[in-house]
This record gives structure tokens, C-alpha cells and sequence, in this order.
């Protein structure tokens, strides 16, 4: 489904146009296009699995073949719903990491405004804000999210995808680098090489 | 403020000594402008911890740039050097001038 490789965003609210959350939805699908085909495949292939390992049940247990391709039927339909509520759960979530209210969202009206929201960095955020104290927080690591989502969408405008997923893999890196020397392993080391020096 | 003026002489890392080259020659700079500006020498990863360090010795300062109306999110930190920052860039400039000067290594008649 859309919401594949985690990343969405809202783009060109048109002056005077509001934005709900069911048209947030369509647009983070426009953006995973590209990936669709995938999915789908993998949604079929998912299907065929469960029907095979339902006909094989029905062999050997005795169990009726229509009740067993029903179980798989039921079984992809929770898998299928598992991801839904998964991607929604995360939605919600980096709707409230960035500070955007429903309403906001709603009464949005601007000339060309252009709302990102990037959803692997919304992870490491959620992470990093578990592992250290919010002053760390707000003043490490959420200069990099900002930057990161700056250079990522700024890239994904100028329709550079190829670049876009290379700030994604360099910003990865850098906030990880980032946790790492804010670590108190990373303040060891880095203690132990100044006294070595 | 008196601790650094009567114990040790504040040194400055690599780093920290670029940053505070450009927040005076520049004036107020976001994280990104500094990477983009260092041409390689202050990486994205790190460049945020050394502005945290920094800021808690005293040397720079740092606000939330509020975002305007069109755009929403986190807001950008924009940083710049205090007067005590500014000291201790000139005193280090000062003692690189110093040791390589030809009266640091006894040249001078």
C-alpha cells in the first residue's frame, strides 16, 4: 500500500483550499505510485500463499476446503488491515512529532504551501527522544530532521529522486553519527583520544 | 565568565574554532548554512553537537527561528557567537599568530 516506504507529504495547497486528512491520504498515495506494482505483487503473492497453505491443510486435517480458503481469506484480510492501522498509527504520530494539529490541517490556507512530512525521520525522532533528554533533543536532534526534510523534499521537487534517496541514506547516517556521539561510549572514546593525544 | 578568565587557556577544536570563525565573519548562521559554508570540513552529523558543546561553554547562542505562515514544522535554530565566543576566537588567532611568528621560535635579533 501506499504508505510502503513511509514517507508522505502534502503538496501545493492551492490559495483558499483546505486540506482534510481523507485528501492527505490520496496525496501520500499519489507519491507512492511508483511503488504500487510492488505491492501488489506482494499482495498477490501473499493471497496465493495462504490459498495453497489452505488447500494443503484441507488434505491432511479434516477440514472443509471452503472453510479453509475462508480462514486464509480472513488471515490476509487481518494482515491486510494490521498494515492499515500500522500506517495510520504512524501517520497520527508524525502529525503530532511536527506540531500539526487536525484543524490546522483543515483550515489551511496559503498561496502555494507545502506541508512535508517525512516519516522515517519521524522514527529516529521518536527514538532518539526515548533515549535522551529533551534539551538533546531539541537542540541536536531535531536541527537535523529539519535539515534533513529541507534537503530531502527540496530534491524530491526538483524531481532529483535518485538524489533524494541519497540525502535520506547520508541523513540516516548523520543521525545516527549524531546518537552515537552524544552516547556516553561516544563521550568515552572521544575522551580517551583527546587524552591520547 | 571569571573561571575561563583565571584558570586554563580556552582552547578551541578544529571545529570549534571554524564555527566561531564564521559566526563572527558572518553574523547570525543556521546548522545548514555552516556545512554548506565549511566546504566539507563540518559534517551534517556532527555539526549540531558541536554547536550543543559549544553553547554550553558559553561561546554561542542559539533561538527558534519561528516558521511563517505557509510553513509548518519544526522551526529552524539559528545560532550566533556571544562576546565571550568572540574573546576566545581572537585570543586563539592570536596565539596561532603567536607560535607562528618567528619571535615564538627565537629568529627575532
Amino acid at each position: 500500500m501506499c504508505c510502503s516506504n513511509g514517507d508522505f507529504c502534502l503538496s501545493k495547497i492551492k490559495q483558499k483550499q483546505t486540506i482534510t486528512l481523507k485528501e492527505l491520504y490520496s496525496l501520500n498515495s499519489f507519491w507512492s505510485l511508483k511503488r504500487s506494482w510492488k505491492t501488489k505483487i506482494l499482495d498477490y503473492f501473499l493471497l496465493v500463499v495462504l490459498t495453497v497453505e489452505g488447500l494443503i491443510i484441507s488434505k491432511f486435517v479434516e477440514i472443509n476446503i471452503y472453510l479453509s480458503l475462508a480462514l486464509a481469506g480472513t488471515f490476509w484480510g487481518l494482515i491486510k488491515l494490521y498494515f492499515f492501522l500500522r500506517f495510520l498509527y504512524r501517520f497520527y504520530n508524525s502529525l503530532k512529532i511536527h506540531g500539526i494539529e487536525c484543524s490546522e490541517i483543515k483550515s489551511l490556507s496559503t498561496t502555494v504551501s507545502i506541508v512535508f512530512l517525512n516519516h522515517r525521520s519521524s522514527n529516529l525522532l521518536i527514538i532518539s527522544g526515548f533515549l535522551y533528554s529533551s534539551k538533546t533533543q531539541k537542540e541536536v536532534f531535531e536541527p537535523i530532521i529539519v535539515d534533513w526534510q529541507e534537503e530531502y523534499f527540496e530534491a524530491l521537487f526538483k524531481k532529483e529522486i535518485w538524489k533524494a534517496r541519497w540525502i535520506n541514506v547520508r541523513y540516516t547516517y548523520a543521525f545516527l553519527a549524531a546518537m552515537w556521539q552524544k552516547s556516553p561510549i561516544g563521550d568515552l572514546i572521544e575522551f580517551i583520544s583527546k587524552l591520547a593525544k | 565568565m571569571n573561571d575561563s578568565k583565571n584558570n586554563e587557556f580556552p582552547k578551541l577544536s578544529r571545529k570549534e574554532f571554524t564555527v566561531l570563525g564564521m559566526l563572527i565573519g558572518r553574523g547570525e548562521m543556521f546548522g545548514l548554512e555552516m556545512v554548506e559554508a565549511s566546504q566539507g570540513e563540518l559534517k551534517r552529523g556532527t555539526i549540531y553537537v558541536t554547536l550543543q558543546r559549544m553553547g554550553d561553554k558559553g561561546y554561542i547562542e542559539s533561538r527558534e527561528e519561528p516558521r511563517l505562515m505557509p510553513e509548518i514544522g519544526i522551526p529552524r535554530r539559528k545560532y550566533w557567537a556571544t562576546g565571550l565566543g568572540e574573546r576566545v576566537y581572537q585570543t586563539n588567532v592570536k596565539a596561532h599568530e603567536f607560535f607562528n611568528s618567528d619571535f615564538a621560535w627565537g629568529v627575532v635579533n
